[in-house]
Formats: structure tokens, sequence, C-alpha cells
């Protein structure tokens, strides 16, 4: 039962955000602030986490929502939904800021985030402001489940935007090791969250 | 060549999270043009995983004046609040807002001082009901105490009744003396259940620490057959006697009533007030 309201929730959420996306690209700035106070809190949570500095998190959040309003037009609801644009969108330009802070600091090559890593496609969107902070708590508690040496794989390769050898070198461990800790916590992930 | 389930969840995995470089990226994508449904279910779900993600970190709220920036950089200012009641009623009744508090303050004051008086009287309403309650409640002890006495003299009438049924009864009427020359009474009795009914009139009033005492006279002896009292000389008083000493009428000499002091006394000392003798 439970499961099932959640999913109508979710959908009902889902839905909310295409109308609000509709507005936003018939320039409705009072959509975007609806939608601003729908993810900011989950955004900005993201870019700190990545970015590790409050101070540029706010920055960043602001940049994110105004690309969000200047490339509106370009959203593709076959693609995908709007929680997903938003939190790819974000996590990516947390990650150039990352990596362009370390290039200029390091003059290392940046990796470039390919254009399919943008937005996939995804029926519902998990995020739905009713239950966000209930499904956040239990994601973390699922995350605590899996041995620590897999959620960290995950975690650098998520939230700091490596790559595996990168995370191989990073960890001084070998390749292999990496790609078998990501797989098997990814899958332990999907597991508990079925379960679920 | 087919990929094996192990290891487009090794690519998949790292892809779904950004990880994927050179190489494995290239075969990730060639396995990906030929997927069966297997490994697009197997896709789908790693994908769900990473985009659950950011609700695994820790959640902060942005700052305050963020959201202000972002409308202002976007050139539109933020949605204003919604109005107040008073600004609305005003913009309504094209009032300005001190004018519009000033009545609804002097409105709220009305609708205090009436439910004030409205209260008042609530109250003595609520006075008035309980002293009614009380007065009912005098009327219906009262009730109950008449019915009782009711009840008690419907139980002599009764038990009367039941000696009078009998198929034999006896008599013996007895006349005032020299104390009580208005008195008379009657006494009727059940020789088979030895019970019996003393009917007493115009006795006066028993005096303080003293009572009336029946007596049956037999050969010569006065026997105690109970003590009683009278309250209302106006009235006929019935008493029931449980048990009589002696029933059988040719044994019975006279019955005597005296007056003695309270509880009564094991052979009169005090004045005869009633005599009489058996009905033949």
């Amino acid at each position: 039962m439970l499961v099932f309201l959640l999913s109508i929730l979710r959908r009902l959420g889902g839905s909310e955000d295409a109308v609000l996306m509709g507005k936003i690209m018939t320039r409705d700035s009072v959509a975007l602030s609806a939608l601003y106070d729908r993810y900011a809190r989950l955004i900005y949570s993201l870019i700190r986490s990545v970015i590790k500095n409050h101070e540029e998190a706010e920055d960043l959040l602001q940049e994110v929502f105004v690309q969000l309003w200047e490339r509106a037009s370009t959203y593709d609801a076959a693609r995908g939904s709007v929680y997903t644009w938003i939190v790819t969108l974000a996590r990516n330009r947390a990650i150039d800021q990352v990596r362009s802070k370390s290039f200029q600091q390091q003059n290392k090559i940046v990796r470039e985030v390919g254009p399919d890593m943008l937005y996939s496609p995804m029926e519902n969107s998990p995020f739905d402001l009713v239950v966000a902070e209930e499904r956040s708590r239990k994601m973390r508690d699922a995350l605590n489940q899996i041995p620590p040496e897999q959620s960290q794989v995950i975690h650098i390769a998520y939230f700091g935007g490596c790559s595996q050898s990168e995370i191989a070198a990073q960890l001084n461990i070998p390749l292999g090791t990496v790609k078998t800790r990501m797989r098997q916590g990814m899958k332990k992930l999907q597991q508990i969250m079925t379960d679920r | 060549m087919a990929i094996d389930r192990e290891k487009f969840e090794e690519l998949c995995s790292a892809y779904v999270l950004g990880a994927l470089e050179g190489a494995d990226l290239s075969e990730f994508r060639d396995a990906m043009r030929t997927a069966d449904s297997e490994l697009l279910s197997i896709y789908q779900e790693m994908q769900q995983v990473a985009l659950h993600l950011p609700l695994m970190v820790e959640q902060f709220d942005p700052p305050m004046d963020a959201k202000r920036r972002i409308m202002s950089r976007i050139g539109a200012s933020e949605p204003p609040a919604r109005k107040g009641l008073v600004v609305r009623i005003a913009s309504a009744l094209g009032l300005n807002e001190p004018e519009v508090s000033v009545g609804i303050a002097f409105v709220l004051l009305l609708v205090v001082l009436g439910l004030s008086y409205y209260s008042i009287l609530l109250r003595r309403s609520v006075v008035e009901k309980d002293t009614q309650i009380s007065h009912l409640s005098d009327e219906m002890i009262a009730e109950r105490q008449q019915m009782t006495v009711v009840r008690e003299e419907l139980q002599k009438k009764d038990e009367l009744l039941k000696i009078l049924q009998s198929p034999r009864i006896e008599l013996a009427f007895m006349n005032g003396q020299e104390v009580a020359k208005s008195g008379y009474g009657k006494i009727i009795w059940d020789p088979e259940s030895r019970r019996a009914i003393l009917q007493i009139s115009n006795l006066p009033a028993v005096p303080p620490g003293k009572d009336y005492q029946l007596w049956v006279i037999k050969d010569k002896i006065p026997i105690s057959a109970g003590v009683f009292t009278v309250n209302d000389p106006e009235k006929e008083n019935f008493f029931k006697i449980d048990r009589l000493a002696e029933v059988d009428k040719k044994n019975i000499a006279a019955f005597a009533i005296t007056l003695e002091p309270k509880g009564g006394v094991p052979q009169p000392t005090g004045d005869k007030y009633l005599v009489g003798t058996p009905s033949l």
C-alpha cells in the first residue's frame, strides 16, 4: 500500500515538474520560482557534496537555475524527467568546476563529460517534496549497509567525478579491484532499493 | 561477440556513475547497441540507483537570498508574497490600511463585548437551572419518603388482610380506662399462625422515655405481648404482633395496655390505658 501511495505521489510530483517546465519554456518566472522551491535544497546539497565549499556551491546553484532558465527550450521530456535533467546538469557543472580548479592547480587534462551523460530516460522522478526527506534518509541508510570500500568507490566516482583509473590511482589499488567493488556496490544498492 | 552479464554489469555500473572511459566506454556503447531485454533491464536498474545517489548525501538548505539573486539575474523579481487580509480588504473597499485596521479592531471589540454579555446570560441561566434542579431534587426526596410511608401502610394493610382472610380469627375489644377514657382498641388474631393485629385509637401520645405495652392476662398473670409507640393520637394506629403468647381465647382472661418505661418491663407497673376481653 505504501509503495503504491509513494508511486502515486511520485507520478504527481513528476507531472507537476513537467507542468512547471512547460511554463518555464514560455518564460514564466513564477514557474521557475516554484521549481526552485522544489529542488533548491537537493541541488544545493548535491553541489556542496561535490565542491565541498558552501560559498562556491551557492554561486553554482545560481548558475544551474539560470542555465535551466536559459536552456529550458532544450529540455526534452522524452529523454527523461525534469529531476534527471536538473540533477545531471548540477552534477556536471559541479564536477567541471572541481576539475577546472584542479587543472589550474595541477595543469592536468580535464576529463570531458560526454554528451550522453547529460540525462537519460527515466519514467518517474525519485524526488518529491512529500517523500524526499524520508527517501533521502533511507538512501543514506542503504549506502551505509554496503561495505565501506564499495561505497567509497561509488562516492568518489559520482561525487568526485573520477574515472575508474583515477580512483585506482587515488586509492592505490588495482583497477580490477575498483571495477569489482563498483559493480558489487551498485548491485547491492539496487538490491536494497528493490527490497524497500 | 555477445558480452557476458557480469562484464556488462561491471561496465554499466561504471557508466551510470560517469566513471567509464577509453576502451571500456567504447565496449559498453557497442554492447548497448546489441543489448537484449535482460541487459537493457540491468542498465535501467543501475541508472535508477545512480539517479538516487543525490538523495544519499546530507541535505542542506541553500542561503536565504540565493533565490532572490537568481530571480534578479533572470530579470524577474521574486513573486510577491501573498497579500495579508487587511491589505486585500483595503484594496477591495478602496480604503487605506489604517482605516481598515481600525474597522476590524472595532468589529472585533464588538464581538468580544457581545460574547462577554452572552457569557453572563449563560452563567445566569446555569445558576437558575441549578436552583431548579435542587428544588426538583428536594421534591423527589420528599416524594420518595412519601412513597416509603405509603408502602409501609400498604404492607400493614396487606398483613391485616392476610390475618382477616384466615378461616378462623378471634377478636378482642379494649375500652379506655381512667387515664384515657375516649381510647379504644381491638386485637384480631389468627390462632393457627399466632399472628395478631392491634388497632388502637384515641390514646395520648407517648411521653419521652415511655412506651405502651400490651399484656395478655392468663391465669391472672400478665404476659408481655410487645411494646409500641403512639405519635399521632388523631390517627388510628395498627401494630403487628408476630407471635402472640397465648392464642386460645379460653385461656385468655383479658388484654391490657399500660404505659411503661421505654422498651417495656417484665411485669406491668404503669397506669392501665385500655382493657378488654376476647369476644365469645
